[in-house]
């Protein structure tokens, strides 16, 4: 670990006027605490979202002004029950707090958010944080829920107490945000005087410096000499909490109280057996049309500016190599990223509305049980389910997993769900596979086996990644409230920055390449087919041939399987391509494409497109990781190549291994 | 419930001599204090961090069908927990409520 010893930060006053940065606050609660909301009342648009280098830990830093003017710097930290490491996200906002961080500055100050309707379990982390001795100012958030319950807190109570200075808040109306804005321009913020008594067992250098208590691990004593923190870690947690307990004594008073809260009339209907798993079909089923149907019009809406951009601007620059390039593959690249906007957009948006209103966790809840069953924590379900559309918008999704180890298998089986692109190749190939009325029932089989394979493939990494980071999944149940919009859709627009800064430059990189290499070398008296085959693609074509011959595949569908790396649905364009299918109308061109397939022959008179060929290749197409994009996204969000080129290898090895036993055997037992 | 009870505590020595039951034992409505863990594991610690530590009250609220997840209710928070680690969590009864 790099950095500053934690004991010698404190020698910087809290206002120092002298030095030119600004002060700098880290903001702290625990999840659920309305940290997130008071963040975005207190920075508006001034924010930044990127990611700890080294760990996918989201990092949100903005700007504020104090109530006179001056310039304030805040790091939103990852929400967290305690100070003790239990993960990466955890592990960043101790770091930070301790000024152990390189990358980061050591705050100067720290904002403490709990939730005032429950301090009997958020006061933990308030304590944990003053402890520190950084001058601390404490949010009591939600007043208004806590008032709706019949406690009332004693805010100044409180502030005697703890010795730091204690504000009354909501977040969601910004009432009280100009008392914390004048608490934060205070040069003489005191760092928090209480202490809880640490029991005997600890040992004393540990109890000289609090912030030791978190650099040890169960286990790992820092010293030879020193006890396992095992034996006195839970006695700790004890004390605390008595003393959490004296201080709501003191603070709060509770009055008669509700017997049934609304959130608990609402949840005797959202959590009944019978009703609760209905409500889930009906909000997911309406999420997948919406994610499926409703993106549609925008996507072709996208595409349409992007061919209508290609030809304006290829009407414009004299033809030739430069010409292509910009139209084919700059352009026409472009719009292969923004054409997931739409996708991307509104799946955030209602997982923000679900999250922001407290439904998701209740999906959770319900959902658990079968997610269990493959190792999997609750919350991956609607990752899961939205990935049926699109992997892309899933596996960013994916970050409303506390859990890292369930993220991680999450991201990586998510791309085995069948998504949209596939299915204008399974419809392509379906019909000379199987005639007439049953295509339905042998689509449905195609995506019963990507699920299959994604539940057995989630089976397996659940169990073999990570072992030692095992949690138990604890879902908070928060009480419903009423949307934050401006929270929802600040939060959309942070998701869609990154994707087209860091996963679009890499998706427009690779297709650019793509397009080189199914364009060059040119030979412009060739036509479309002949050229295709002489490019660099169907050379490479040529070259993979012995490697997917057993699978009973020519070059011809080699090009086709390279070209699917841009996105799926590319093999159809680009065997039309191969077969010299001219048609504008996408239907009768489909059907032109099906036709020149079953009429096709290999040099021994065999067709190329047998039934056998085509189950083979439909399901090389259910498991494999064709998808430029998903890879893209992937190493973003797992902030390495190596899990992407994991998921790649899996995969493409399972969509290997499974066309070659289908092919194999299918030939052996006489199908052709 | 006392067989069952009675199996635990043969199987348990450590906490022989104590009458307990665990989370997972009871029936929604069911109200109990919570006496220890039933393992040492690190896991349960996040558990401990989140309120759950000795001489606190527990309520189940509801239990999700199959063995599924429980809602309980602990220091005026609804958590949802699953059933093994619920078995974990040893409680001393305290009455039915509702």
């Amino acid at each position: 670990m790099t950095g500053r010893s934690p004991s010698g930060r404190g020698q910087k006053p809290a206002g120092d006027k002298a030095s030119d940065a600004p002060r700098t606050f880290a903001l702290v609660g625990n999840p659920n605490s309305g940290k997130t909301t008071l963040f975005n009342s207190l920075t508006g648009l001034r924010q930044k979202v990127g990611n700890y280098p080294g760990v996918t830990v989201e990092r949100k830093e903005g700007v504020c002004y104090g109530q006179h003017g001056e310039t304030y710097r805040i790091i939103d930290l990852p929400g967290s029950y305690s100070l003790h490491v239990h993960s990466p996200d955890e592990e960043v906002l101790r770091d930070v707090l301790l000024g152990r961080r390189s990358d980061t500055p050591a705050p100067d100050a720290v904002i403490c958010v709990a939730d005032a309707s429950n301090l009997d379990r958020h006061l933990y982390l308030v304590s944990q944080v003053v402890e520190l001795g950084l001058p601390t100012i404490v949010v009591l958030n939600m007043m208004d829920i806590a008032e709706s319950r019949e406690i009332a807190v004693d805010a100044k109570a409180l502030a005697e107490e703890l010795g730091v200075p204690v504000i009354p808040m909501q977040a969601n109306t910004r009432e009280g945000l100009v008392e914390l804005r004048l608490a934060m321009s205070r040069t003489d913020l005191p760092a928090g005087k209480h202490r809880v008594a640490l029991p005997g067992s600890v040992p004393a250098e540990i109890a000289m410096d609090r912030s030791q208590l978190y650099l040890c691990e169960c286990g790992k004593p820092l010293q030879k000499d020193l006890i396992d923190p095992a034996a006195w870690q839970d006695e700790v947690i004890a004390t605390r909490y008595a003393e959490v307990d004296r201080l709501c004594a003191t603070a709060t008073r509770h009055g008669e109280r509700p017997r049934l809260s609304t959130t608990d009339r609402i949840d005797r209907w959202l959590l009944h057996p019978f009703f609760g798993p209905a409500g889930v079909c009906l909000v997911l089923g309406l999420l997948f049309y919406l994610v499926f149907a409703a993106a549609e019009g925008p996507m072709h809406a996208i595409e349409g500016l992007f061919t209508w951009l290609a030809n304006l601007v290829g009407g414009i620059l004299p033809a030739g190599d430069f010409h292509d390039l910009v139209t084919d593959g700059i352009i026409a690249g472009v719009g292969g990223v923004l054409v997931f906007l739409p996708q991307i957009f509104i799946l955030f948006f209602i997982i923000g509305l679900m999250e922001d209103t407290g439904y998701l966790s209740r999906v959770a809840f319900i959902m658990d049980r079968i997610m269990g069953m493959v190792g999997l924590n609750g919350r991956a379900f609607i990752p899961l389910l939205s990935s049926y559309a699109c992997a892309v918008p899933a596996i960013m999704g994916a970050r409303t997993i506390d859990n890292p180890r369930d993220r991680l298998v999450t991201i990586l089986v998510a791309p085995w769900a069948s998504c949209s692109a596939r299915l204008p190749v399974y419809l392509l190939l379906l019909p000379l596979l199987v005639p007439g009325k049953h295509q339905f029932l042998a689509l449905a089989g195609l995506y019963g086996l990507g699920t299959a394979g994604l539940m057995l493939f989630a089976w397996i990494f659940s169990r073999f990644l990570g072992r030692g980071n095992a949690m138990p999944a604890v879902i908070e149940l928060p009480g419903y409230k009423r949307p934050d919009w401006h929270s929802i859709l600040l939060q959309v627009w942070h998701r869609v920055r990154l994707f087209i800064r860091r996963a679009g430059t890499v998706i427009l990189a690779v297709s650019i390449l793509l397009w080189v290499v199914q364009t060059y070398p040119k030979a412009p008296q060739l036509e479309k087919a002949a050229q295709l085959e002489q490019s660099y693609a169907g050379r490479l074509g040529k070259t993979i041939e012995p490697v997917i011959a057993p699978l009973g595949f020519d070059w011809k569908i080699g090009i086709g399987l390279l070209a699917s790396f841009a996105a799926r649905e590319v093999f159809v364009s680009s065997m039309s391509i191969s077969y010299s299918i001219q048609e504008e109308d996408e239907d009768i061109g489909l059907r032109k494409l099906r036709e020149k397939f079953s009429e096709a022959r290999r040099p021994d008179g065999t067709a190329v497109f047998s039934p056998l060929v085509c189950l083979s290749l439909l399901v090389f197409y259910v498991f494999a990781l064709q998808c430029v994009s998903t890879v893209a996204v992937v190493r973003r969000e797992t902030n390495s190549w190596r899990w992407a080129g994991f998921q790649f290898f899996w995969m493409t090895g399972s969509a290997y291994l499974a066309s070659l036993l289908v092919f194999q055997i299918g030939r052996w037992l006489g199908f052709s | 419930m006392s067989n069952y009870v009675l199996m635990r505590l043969n199987r348990n020595s450590a906490l022989a001599g104590v009458g307990f039951c665990t989370v997972s034992d009871l029936s929604p409505g069911c109200e109990g204090v919570i006496s220890g863990f039933l393992n040492r594991d690190v896991a349960l610690r996040r558990f401990r961090e989140m309120g759950l530590v000795e001489g606190t009250g527990v309520r189940v609220v509801r239990k999700a069908p199959f063995r599924g997840a429980i809602e309980i209710a602990v220091r005026g928070a609804r958590l949802s927990i699953r059933n093994e680690a619920a078995s974990q969590i040893a409680v001393r009864l305290v009455g039915e409520l509702e």
